[in-house]
């Protein structure tokens, strides 16, 4: 059966395609939120108006949605622009909110589910003092959970806003603190350039260059541990690479800066895949360059079984007998990178009591 | 309990559904309720929504059981009681279309159609929307929707589901004088909204299913037991504040929300109806439709 990622890799499948095989493509696009997405990949590889109504008009209701949210993300924009400004600190916009107020047409139907700022650590007291006042309260955690966040991660617990249910995911590092290969984390943030010279708005804010953008991108998917929407984060990679290699010189400043940064080992991964899953071309000095950074042949093997698995079948309908041996060996690795163990092991244990005795009422109440 | 998992497309209006149970009853029910809308299985089409109402895990089959229903591989509801099987997945596939299906202006409100005139019955919770519209339906009405109103935000026309009507508590017994017996589904009882029975209109009270139909009257009714047919017409600026409330992706739509809207009551005689009296009310609702002519 034809998945998801095939179409992504090359949309011009999608004419070719049975009516029954297009069904489970919408339906998995819709599992993974990239229906609105998909819109825009049909128009801009030229097969949008060739396509039956009965699929093109679930790309467009789905398309109300981005369009919504992306209004929403402007306005929520300018009132961050207000507070930031008024208290004189730094702020950069990360992934999804930085890809969309930068107007980058490539991520043009990418849903988010939260605003992304990085901020620096030392003025979030104020900060953090403002944004209450504003009436973004943190989403309901334990204490636990709040000193875990606080202590040992790279943002505060996530912020909502009580009126208009905006969720924002305030950063104040952009890597774990946990990370036992902890890279020079001020290296990362100094590369920063005006959100102002990539759209027409008139704002003080910044975005990661491209690539900083880029590293800590592929360091945020290869260091997680669940992989629900791991196609997505995957694409948005492809997305970046390719939006950014129309400039020559974007190999040479990547490879620049993973040298000074080191741990190369996330973009290597994310150059592997997206070259063998979605097709994506790497120049092959880029390649040589990248080969030092290349786990061994076993982890390697591991390494493509697992996120082979969870980048081309993590929907339902597609899982395949080991989908779950993969998933268990990320989700351990993922906190094995995050986490040594002294930390893990008292970590894990609490959270495995929590769920076997409070019962987690996850689903929303019918209506 | 021998596994008995059969998936079915369901045709209802716009829309392709592919069911798939395990639990008998919604065989039953499929069968008695969807007969005219089961499609070939044969045949390969697009299928708009993938739906699945299954017994819980295999220890609640013997331990009070439970129903399980999924959209696209998620849980989006808690689990019922077995015994509302049939309930819950009408209620599923309401949810799947009221938050899905935006290419339509959606309003929460019954739909029928009287000599090629769209009707739209708005009305809170409880207050007599099924069954106003499953005794119109019974007289000759051709039915759209019970439970929402899909509008084309491009052409404002009305588009039907044709799907059984939701009749709760006393309106089970009250139908029954103009329903045969095999029209009403089993009880699903001690939902969150009391007792429920799906009632099945005939199937020549639904056709053409496919032709959509202008929207010309909108009415705001409220069963008043001691009056037996009040009306007034309704205010436009009121009415579309109305239909704002009624709807359920407005903000969604932005601009073209308001527009969708503004059209609606542009185009509508707007009537507020407080009746006990299913006659009464029909024969007032024929004045209205003929006076326009």
């Amino acid at each position: 059966m034809t998945k998801l990622i095939d179409v992504l890799a090359n949309p011009q499948i999608i004419p070719t395609l049975s009516l029954e095989d297009l069904s489970f493509i919408i339906a998995e696009a819709r599992y993974f939120n990239m229906l609105a997405q998909l819109k825009y990949i049909c128009q801009v590889d030229g097969v949008w108006d060739n396509l039956p109504s009965c699929l093109k008009r679930h790309m467009s209701a789905a398309n109300r949605t981005f369009i919504n949210q992306h209004l929403h993300l402007q306005h929520e924009a300018k009132l961050f622009e207000t507070l930031f400004s008024s208290l004189h600190v730094e702020w950069i916009y990360l992934k999804g909110s930085a890809y969309h107020l930068a107007n980058f047409p490539e991520f043009q139907g990418r849903l988010m589910a939260d605003i992304d700022i990085l901020v620096e650590e030392q003025q979030l007291p104020k900060i953090e003092k403002r944004l209450k006042e504003q009436g973004w309260l943190p989403t309901k955690l334990s204490d636990y959970d709040q000193n875990f966040y606080r202590q040992w991660s790279q943002e505060i617990p996530p912020l909502r806003h009580i009126k208009r249910q905006t969720e924002l995911d305030l950063h104040f590092n952009i890597l774990p603190k946990t990370l036992r290969e902890a890279p020079d984390q001020n290296l990362l943030m100094a590369q920063t350039v005006n959100l102002s010279d990539s759209s027409e708005n008139h704002s003080s804010a910044k975005i990661l260059t491209p690539p900083a953008m880029v590293i800590h991108s592929a360091i945020h998917l290869f260091y997680e541990s669940e992989y629900h929407k791991g196609l997505r984060d995957l694409y948005d990679l492809y997305l970046l690479f390719n939006k950014f290699a129309a400039e020559p010189s974007f190999w040479t400043h990547l490879e620049q800066l993973q040298t000074k940064f080191g741990d190369g080992r996330s973009t290597y991964y994310a150059l592997r895949y997206c070259h063998d899953l979605l097709g994506l071309s790497v120049p092959a000095g880029t390649v040589v360059f990248y080969q030092r950074y290349q786990p061994n042949r076993l982890s390697r093997l591991i390494a493509d079984f697992t996120f082979r698995h969870v980048f081309c079948y993590s929907y339902p309908a597609h899982k395949r007998p080991m989908q779950k041996l993969a998933e268990v060996i990320l989700y351990c690795r993922g906190h094995l990178k995050r986490m040594p163990l002294r930390l893990l092991i008292p970590h894990l244990g609490r959270k495995l009591l929590l769920t076997l005795f409070l019962k987690a009422n996850k689903e929303s109440s019918l209506i | 309990m021998l596994p008995n998992k059969k998936e079915y497309h369901i045709n209802v209006g716009p829309f392709n559904f592919s069911v798939i149970s395990n639990i008998s009853t919604v065989h039953e029910y499929l069968n008695s309720h969807y007969s005219q809308y089961l499609l070939d299985m044969a045949n390969s089409r697009f299928i708009d929504y993938h739906v699945e109402v299954n017994h819980g895990a295999w220890y609640r089959q013997l331990y009070r059981p439970q129903a399980i229903f999924k959209f696209n591989q998620h849980i989006p509801f808690k689990p019922l009681p077995a015994d509302q099987a049939h309930a819950f997945l009408e209620w599923g596939m309401n949810w799947v279309i009221a938050s899905q299906a935006n290419h339509f202006f959606m309003l929460h409100a019954a739909v029928v159609e009287k000599d090629g005139k769209g009707i739209i019955i708005s009305a809170p919770s409880g207050s007599g929307k099924s069954t106003l519209c499953a005794y119109l339906v019974s007289q000759g009405w051709r039915l759209l929707s019970d439970e929402i109103a899909l509008i084309d935000p491009e052409t404002m026309l009305l588009y039907g589901l044709g799907r059984p009507i939701n009749l709760k508590n006393k309106s089970i017994q009250l139908m029954q004088r103009y329903y045969p017996r095999e029209h009403f589904s089993s009880i699903a009882s001690d939902t969150h909204k009391g007792s429920v029975s799906l009632l099945r209109p005939k199937a020549d009270h639904i056709q053409p299913l496919n032709i959509p139909v202008a929207a010309r009257h909108v009415i705001f009714v409220n069963y008043n037991p001691s009056e037996e047919c009040y009306a007034e017409p309704v205010d436009k600026a009121l009415a579309l504040t109305e239909i704002v409330k009624n709807s359920f992706n407005f903000s969604l739509f932005g601009t073209d929300g308001f527009e969708c809207a503004r059209k609606l009551v542009a185009q509508t005689n707007i009537s507020y109806i407080e009746y006990n009296n299913f006659s009464a009310c029909e024969q007032f609702l024929l004045d209205e439709i003929n006076k326009e002519t």
